[in-house]
């Protein structure tokens, strides 16, 4: 569904943000792309939405190159941007103004939407507080109902409720034939949500993998002290780490713990190693 | 099938921004209505005076042109991620902005008429002008159209201070235009040459004089062009 081949792309030259990235995105899942701030993760997004070009390398979305933004290809995906820029309108408007652009668009899972974050939408947008104006522009982008939906930090500025309902939104609404790509620092909260996992750190993909292959290979538990982990941070019942999974059973994956281990100069490149072999 | 063409994606684009546009263009029509019933009744247009009409009527346009491209301006630089992720494909953007500068004008000549006809029934002797009357001279039509199209690409193009910089810039056109001819004339006096008819220079001018209009339509239109070459750049952040 998405092929990304030795793509490169730097805002400034001689400062990549990105580096000769291979990635493959395969339809029907979702996947939690990961990484810190400032490490190119809504890079990756634009350039998969076809609203940045890849400076070296090819980036192909449903065959297609995305900066051609042919019509019938922005109809297919659904980029909801980390900073919205909502109109000046009525949530109802809103729906109404950009709604019959998406073929896809589905009323049931609007109504669902609608009843579930509970927001008042036939006041203006911009009397709104910036939870809500994410929460209409949540229901809009899963209502839209596109087979590849792209979210930056959709979870930014939603409080632990509404977070808890967009999951079980997702959870429930997203079809097996469509694929999601939730980019966020925030990595608690996509837990129990994703499928695969993708980490982007130093410029690089670091790995894009399914959480059951990783649950295979690793396990993520309370370590003692003199026990080889990986990796291991204090926590308030004691200390946790990533060690290599041994056993014939699938461990939990803890994300935030994965991922500080795969972000960790110390362990960066073991984790990486064993992820990826 | 050309499916990157779609009347109904237009028809869904214009749609879109007359819901989100519709209180600040009504708002702008009151207005605009009540200015000029304003100088109709208040400052009472000559009754037998069309060039009167005929100047308020192209200053108005020139208002209704320059909030055109306002919103215009505002549409390609300030809503970018909403205005750009939308399925429609550039030259159906492209192609609504157009649209809506006729929609301007169309709605500008009823509300400048529906205020002349109100003048016509109280003061039945009052003359009515007729688009034939501010016909331009000398193919003024074509300037016209140049300039509106370098101030709609400078719009287009520049963020803040687009119409100054449009109007700069053609003041340096011209500027350059007047100093390159002034420099032929003086090399034409001091060589004694005479710039009599059927002389090759004066032949020169009557020629460049008759591609004037051409010329004009050719520029604008390849400004035109450039316009939606600007909004397919913009697209990419």
């Amino acid at each position: 569904m998405i092929q990304l081949t030795n793509v490169s792309f730097g805002y400034r030259r001689q400062k990549p943000v990105l580096q000769e990235i291979n990635l493959e995105i395969k339809p029907g899942n979702i996947y939690g792309l990961l990484g810190k701030n400032g490490e190119g993760k809504t890079t990756l997004l634009n350039i998969m939405s076809g609203l940045l070009f890849p400076d070296k390398g090819e980036c192909l979305v449903f065959n297609e190159m995305p900066e051609k933004r042919k019509a019938h290809f922005l109809q297919n995906i659904f980029l909801l941007p980390e900073e919205i820029n909502l109109p000046d309108v009525t949530g109802q408007e809103y729906i109404k103004m950009f709604a019959p652009f998406y073929p896809t668009f589905s009323n049931e899972i609007f109504e669902a939407c609608k009843e579930s974050f509970d927001i008042d939408l036939t006041a203006p947008l911009r009397k709104m507080s910036l939870g809500q104006k994410k929460k209409a522009a949540i229901m809009l982008a899963l209502s839209a109902n596109t087979p590849l939906l792209l979210m930056d930090e959709p979870t930014n500025g939603l409080d632990i409720p509404s977070k808890s309902i967009f999951r079980k939104l997702l959870a429930s609404h997203i079809s097996e034939e469509q694929t999601v790509i939730i980019s966020t620092h925030q990595v608690r909260d996509l837990e129990s949500l994703i499928d695969s996992v993708i980490i982007l750190d130093r410029k690089e993909i670091l790995f894009n993998k399914p959480l059951d292959e990783i649950s295979r290979k690793l396990d993520f538990r309370k370590v003692e002290t003199e026990e080889a982990s990986f990796y291991s941070e204090p926590s308030p019942s004691g200390t946790v780490g990533v060690v290599v999974n041994d056993t014939a059973e699938k461990s939990i994956v803890s994300l935030e713990l994965l991922f500080n281990a795969a972000t960790s100069s110390a362990s960066r490149s073991k984790i990486k190693d064993i992820i990826n072999h | 099938m050309d499916t990157n063409f779609s009347l109904h994606r237009i028809l869904l684009l214009l749609k879109a921004d007359w819901i989100e546009h519709r209180k600040n263009y009504l708002f702008s029509m009151g207005a605009l209505l009540l200015v000029w019933l304003f100088i109709i009744f208040i400052l009472k247009l000559k009754t037998t005076d069309v060039g009167q009409q005929a100047a308020v009527f192209v200053f108005g346009g020139l208002v209704t042109f320059l909030f055109y491209c306002r919103h215009v301006g505002n549409k390609v630089h300030k809503s970018i991620s909403r205005y750009y992720t939308l399925p429609a494909s550039t030259l159906e953007k492209y192609l609504t902005l157009l649209i809506e500068g006729c929609i301007f004008f169309i709605t500008y000549l009823v509300i400048f008429y529906s205020g002349l006809l109100v003048w016509k029934l109280i003061t039945p002797e009052a003359p009515i002008i007729t688009l034939k009357d501010i016909t331009f001279k000398n193919g003024s039509e074509s300037g016209i159209f140049f300039l509106t199209s370098l101030i709609f690409l400078s719009y287009m193009t520049f963020r803040k201070h687009a119409f100054l910089i449009a109007i700069a810039g053609l003041a340096t056109y011209i500027a350059v235009f007047a100093g390159f001819y002034v420099r032929i004339l003086k090399a034409i006096h001091d060589n004694n040459q005479g710039f009599f008819k059927s002389s090759f220079l004066f032949d020169s001018f009557e020629f460049g004089a008759t591609l004037y209009t051409p010329l004009m339509i050719l520029f604008s239109v390849i400004m035109l062009c450039i316009g939606y070459l600007k909004l397919k750049e913009k697209e990419l952040r």
